[in-house]
């Protein structure tokens, strides 16, 4: 049994029978005059076909394959899912906190992800978010949000 | 007679455009940045192309195309330095050039490795460059021919390509094409305009953006990855002493770099072709055709020659199908097609006639940025090298920083920068699970364009799926697309024989 195949071929034959009920609900229309689902309908047919076989064949492995224990054996998984949620919290508080303090502390959170040390992540934070302004918003003309503090 | 005297005023109509101070200015900065995204491990033309792409957004069309084709081949010429002063490839095309490159820097003769590489890319674009010149504009005129039949068709022989062509798992190749059809189905029906699996979500009434899918899944995933083990890659001290290749080192490459320049010629313009496939080509045909092939992977500069002759020919040419058919070759022109589609250009037969300044400009810029990359970056070398030691933790977190403000600025939106963390998270995941992005790009940038023709087809036909079998250009695609299909299923059953333990 090969983990890592049963659970991303399980995952998208979930996802290509989920598909296959959306466009049977917007129509596949007849051959001569195909409707909306007809395409994302053979495509999720086709998707179910791949990632079943994918899934057997997980199954059917009988050598002890890569666990997925094995995947971030040895990485540091940690810091790409802190990056992610600093990203994800710097979108929800863009545009109430404006450009130049929600990319501050963005900058400052993914320095400190890096281990970079505070004295050094706070001044290149500040010129990142500062450098980054002046040139998407003043020399490139690309609106950023203000925010309630007005920059 | 005509093709002849098409082409050289086309040319100087496209050198009137491109030497213009402002486009000269763009064609520089697209080098300069394709040279520095090269040299950086990790990101790649895609990624910077997606990255890049909404800063265009102020730009003249011509100034943007001429820039992001720019960063492509910059991109293929900067890939080298990585590779042979680190024996990291700065990206995915340059993987190949480690072999020789590398071993050759240990030597001591990393000038001569530089030198080859960039006077092999100048030489091998311009072949290429040449070639594109003389098929496009006729090839053009024949695309004007072609119906939606023809049309799903060659898109097919596109997707067949890319999966044949793919690295890892067949299956899996084809499945991330299939998930790529299907993200290209969200939005409004390009023929009736009923709204398709948006769940009363307006943004994505238009459907999903390709840059911040792009970004999502090459940038940030790509950042992501790298963050795991912040790699700081080996640095050694390089003296480069001369950059000029001796007498006997020119003996030795000239055969490789026209050998590598040819297979980039046409591995580029197929289908699902393009750079980083015709590298391995080159190098394999270099192993095989050579006296004492052991020398290879030891420092033989005939390493260094072919695959990057064999990459830079291939950035050019693929954009012939891009131009002509309106068919993007390979992920990166995928992104680049829908750099065009922002600024309001469709690429494909009719570009030539509504576009001549376009055509011909962006034709001219890469002979332009050719020689803008050998005559600056030779002497930037010991800058390049500078660069090589930015430490990741500073680096990458910049990265993230552009991509968000990329993403954003495609429509003042917050929506697509979750659009792009969400796939940068997905892209992450597929790499972990050996999934790779490159199909999934491409149908999904090609999807709306096969719904389309296929769905006119059968219109055309009263629902007869003869219609792609009477015409012979249709045919022939088909034909092509059913062989390569068939010898897929045949390479994975001789490797599942060959390799009882791995099924797939």
């Amino acid at each position: 049994m090969d983990r890592k195949e049963i659970i991303s071929g399980g995952f998208w034959l979930c996802a290509a029978i989920a598909v296959i009920f959306v466009s049977l609900r917007l129509g596949l229309g007849p051959y001569n005059n195909p409707g909306p689902g007809f395409l994302a309908f053979w495509s999720g047919l086709l998707l179910t076909g791949l990632s079943g076989a994918l899934l057997w064949s997980g199954l059917r492995r009988k050598t002890k394959a890569a666990d997925l224990v094995d995947l971030w054996q040895g990485r540091k998984w940690s810091i790409p899912l802190m990056a992610a949620s600093a990203l994800i919290l710097y979108s929800l508080v863009l545009v109430k906190l404006g450009y130049l303090t929600a990319t501050f502390c963005l900058m400052v959170a993914l320095f400190s992800v890096g281990k970079i040390k505070l004295p050094l992540a706070v001044p290149g934070a500040l010129l990142a978010a500062l450098f980054t302004f002046a040139l998407f918003d003043w020399f490139l003309k690309m609106p950023l949000p203000r925010g309630i503090f007005g920059f | 007679m005509d093709i002849i005297f098409n082409n050289i005023t086309g040319l100087i109509n496209g050198f009137s455009v491109v030497l213009q101070p402002t486009q000269l200015v763009f064609i520089f900065v697209g080098c300069f940045l394709g040279t520095l995204v090269g040299v950086l491990p990790g990101i790649g033309p895609v990624g910077a192309i997606s990255i890049l792409m909404p800063i265009t957004f102020q730009m003249s069309p011509t100034g943007a195309i001429v820039m992001l084709a720019g960063v492509y081949y910059g991109v293929m010429y900067g890939g080298s330095t990585a590779s042979i002063l680190v024996n990291v490839p700065g990206e995915a095309a340059s993987v190949v050039t480690c072999l020789d490159g590398y071993q050759m820097a240990r030597q001591g003769r990393a000038g001569p490795a530089l030198g080859i590489a960039a006077i092999g890319s100048f030489l091998a674009g311009t072949t290429g460059l040449i070639g594109l010149q003389l098929i496009a504009a006729p090839l053009a005129n024949v695309a004007l021919e072609f119906g939606p039949p023809e049309y799903f068709a060659i898109i097919l022989v596109g997707f067949t390509f890319i999966i044949y062509l793919t690295r890892g798992s067949l299956l899996k190749a084809g499945m991330m094409a299939c998930i790529g059809l299907i993200l290209s189905q969200i939005g409004l029906d390009p023929i009736t305009s009923e709204q398709r699996m948006t769940f009363g979500i307006l943004n994505l009434f238009e459907g999903i953006g390709v840059a911040p899918l792009a970004m999502g899944l090459f940038g940030v995933a790509e950042v992501f990855t790298n963050l795991e083990t912040l790699h700081k890659g080996e640095h050694i001290k390089v003296k480069i002493r001369t950059l000029i290749p001796s007498r006997w080192d020119w003996m030795r490459a000239r055969w490789a770099m026209l050998r590598g320049s040819l297979v980039g010629f046409f591995l580029g313009i197929l289908p699902g072709g393009g750079p980083v496939i015709s590298t391995f080509i080159a190098y394999g045909l270099e192993k095989r055709i050579a006296r004492n092939p052991e020398r290879l992977g030891k420092g033989a500069i005939e390493g260094v020659a072919a695959p990057e002759a064999a990459n830079n020919a291939a950035a050019s040419t693929s954009f012939i199908p891009l131009m002509t058919l309106g068919i993007p070759p390979n992920v990166v022109l995928a992104v680049l097609f829908g750099a065009f589609l922002i600024h309001g250009v469709t690429p494909g037969p009719l570009m030539l006639k509504e576009n001549p300044d376009m055509f011909w400009g962006i034709i001219c810029s890469m002979y332009v940025g050719n020689v803008m990359l050998l005559v600056l970056n030779l002497p930037l070398i010991p800058m390049w090298v500078q660069v090589l030691k930015i430490p990741g933790r500073i680096l990458y977190p910049l990265i993230l920083l552009f991509c968000v403000i990329g993403a954003y600025g495609i429509n003042n939106s917050v929506f697509d920068v979750y659009v792009m963390i969400f796939f940068g998270a997905a892209g992450y995941l597929f790499r972990k699970f050996g999934y790779e992005g490159a199909p999934l790009i491409l149908a999904f940038v090609l999807g709306p364009l096969f719904e389309v023709n296929l769905r006119r087809s059968l219109l055309m036909s009263g629902g007869s799926f003869a219609i792609f079998f009477t015409r012979p250009i249709a045919l022939g695609a088909i034909i092509i697309a059913a062989a390569l299909l068939l010898l897929s299923v045949y390479q994975m059953h001789r490797k599942r024989y060959a390799n009882k333990t791995r099924l797939f």
